[in-house]
């Protein structure tokens, strides 16, 4: 479906991408992963000709784009949606007349417009918002109306770009839900650049990670979590966390800090148990009838005794979750 | 000093000044704003991050209005005499102001209406090309459409700034309210003429203002 083959780009003497091969088959819902500036939305935009790239070829359904004119381009890209971080929507047209505007573009003759508009709403679950401005839908709201508009030519590709990072967590699980759902629905091929590990693994079966411009592996989601997850350590930072795919159970464990007393107890717990710990939660919470700070993290059961030792010799509440 | 009765001043003198003042506003006003959004439609596309890049155009004309904007408009008139009276056929009146008004004011509109256009996020146009827009079709439907409001509010501010221009091409006889000003009250030392023509001035301007706030709340 899309085929990437050498793919290098350099933009003001930076090497921006290079020696990219890539495949992502139809049906697929594709992961680029990598931190900012790794190349992975320059990627993608060689995918539907936004940015153009100085060797290799990009085929989408066997057609090579860097072949296309500017007219054929146009053409081509009405068979690609696309859709942005930060919706991209037209502030000054009503939802029903963002929807159209692709529709306009290409001064399509299609019959019942209308219907065709009500068609991708259902599907994005917007109907009553037809005739309402961008400025009045919540950003949820508005990612799906620009998921609409980006169907609204039938594609066979949809390409998102971070298309999940400006929403708050449960709106974006619905989101991705909704990606899913186009998916399996209409069997569109979906690329998705991000650099949440949780959207990859919330909905890609397959994915790449870029550094530095270049591919770093690519393959099913499934085996690059399980089998490299130093590498995805190594070029996520901080946005990544392990997944747990031992076989240690995780525990929660809730520590209850009452009159603000030890506010350290985090760093001490890593620097006197040195057990590794993911912070799940933090804030207040009503406990019977006061109020106390508490903050949730997660370890493996066989460090409990460890972190059990040291919360008790610092006189911590906690309790396990 | 010769000193008019209200009605006179008002029938013969402060009328038809207005008249003139509408006249030379309303032709520049048209002028400048067609000018104005043309130079500003190539700045956009031309400049180094527009649709088509070109940069010997994009700089040949923002050299053209640098200059003009650079020279004082009453200077500006003075030195166009020649061109003015081989366009309009004289120097005098209405029509040789509304020519001289619209060479220095749509150099203002066009930085002006650029300043708008350049206000429009790239995620947009760069959005409105992944589904095939043509280059044409962003800059009317994107580009122009999208800063519409702001549109109102920057002509609002140049149609006020066209209205001093008015007055300053009065004094190189255009007639019009600053003509008015400076003829009958500064050098005829008559105050109450001087102060009714800045009354009414004072007038025009709040109601541009007042109209151009509500247009934009409006089409906001």
């Amino acid at each position: 479906m899309i085929e990437i083959r050498n793919l290098s780009k350099t933009f003001d003497g930076k090497q921006v991408l290079q020696g990219i091969d890539l495949t992502i088959d139809k049906g697929d819902i594709y992961g680029l992963v990598g931190v900012s500036g790794a190349g992975k939305s320059t990627l993608l935009r060689c995918m539907n000709g936004l940015e153009s790239f100085d060797s290799g070829d990009v085929i989408v359904d066997g057609v090579h784009i860097n072949r296309l004119n500017k007219k054929e381009l146009r053409y081509f890209r009405s068979g690609v949606g696309m859709i942005f971080q930060q919706f991209s929507l037209l502030e000054r047209k009503t939802v029903y007349e963002n929807i159209l505007f692709p529709l306009k573009c290409f001064k399509s003759k299609m019959n019942n417009v209308d219907q065709r508009i009500r068609e991708v709403l259902e599907l994005v679950e917007l109907t009553e918002k037809i005739d309402v401005l961008p400025r009045q839908l919540s950003g949820g709201q508005k990612q799906r109306v620009a998921i609409a508009r980006a169907l609204i030519m039938n594609p066979t590709i949809l390409l998102c770009d971070e298309a999940t990072s400006a929403l708050d967590p449960n709106i974006k699980q619905s989101i991705l839900e909704l990606l899913k759902k186009i998916n399996r629905e209409l069997g569109i091929t979906i690329v998705v650049v991000t650099h949440e590990m949780s959207v990859v693994k919330g909905i890609c079966n397959k994915m790449g990670v870029l550094s530095g411009g270049k591919l770093k592996a690519a393959g099913s989601a499934q085996d690059i979590f399980l089998n490299m997850p130093d590498l995805l350590d190594d070029f996520m930072g901080e946005e990544n966390y392990r997944d747990d795919t031992s076989h240690h159970q995780k525990i929660k464990l809730e520590i209850i800090q009452r009159n603000g007393e030890n506010d350290d107890i985090l760093s001490r717990l890593a620097i006197e148990t040195g057990v590794k710990f993911e912070l799940v939660w933090g804030g207040l919470s009503k406990y019977s009838d006061s109020i106390a700070g508490a903050l949730m993290i997660r370890i493996h059961d066989t460090e409990l005794a460890r972190i059990e030792a040291c919360l008790d010799k610092h006189r911590v509440e906690w309790r396990k979750v | 000093m010769y000193q008019y009765d209200l009605e006179t001043m008002l029938s013969k003198i402060i009328l038809p000044g207005l008249r003139d003042t509408f006249l030379m506003l309303g032709g520049s006003i048209v002028t400048c704003s067609v000018c104005g959004f043309i130079l500003a439609i190539i700045l956009i596309t031309t400049d180094s991050r527009g649709l088509r890049p070109n940069r010997v155009i994009y700089e040949t004309i923002s050299a053209i209005i640098n200059v003009l904007r650079s020279v004082p408009f009453i200077i500006v008139i003075i030195v166009i005499i020649p061109v003015t009276r081989f366009v309009v056929g004289t120097s005098i009146g209405v029509g040789p102001a509304i020519f001289s008004i619209t060479v220095a004011g749509s150099p203002l509109i066009a930085r002006l209406l650029e300043g708008c256009f350049k206000e429009i996020d790239a995620r947009l146009i760069e959005a409105a090309k992944s589904f095939g827009a043509s280059d044409w079709q962003i800059t009317w439907h994107v580009i122009v459409n999208e800063s519409i409001p702001s549109i109102i509010s920057s002509m609002t501010l140049g149609i006020v700034s066209l209205l001093g221009y008015t007055a300053i091409a009065g004094t190189v006889g255009a007639g019009g309210l600053g003509a008015v000003a400076l003829t009958y009250g500064y050098q005829n030392f008559d105050d109450t003429i001087m102060y009714s023509t800045v009354l009414v001035l004072i007038v025009i301007v709040q109601f541009i203002q007042i109209a151009g706030n509500a247009l934009y709340r409006k089409l906001k």
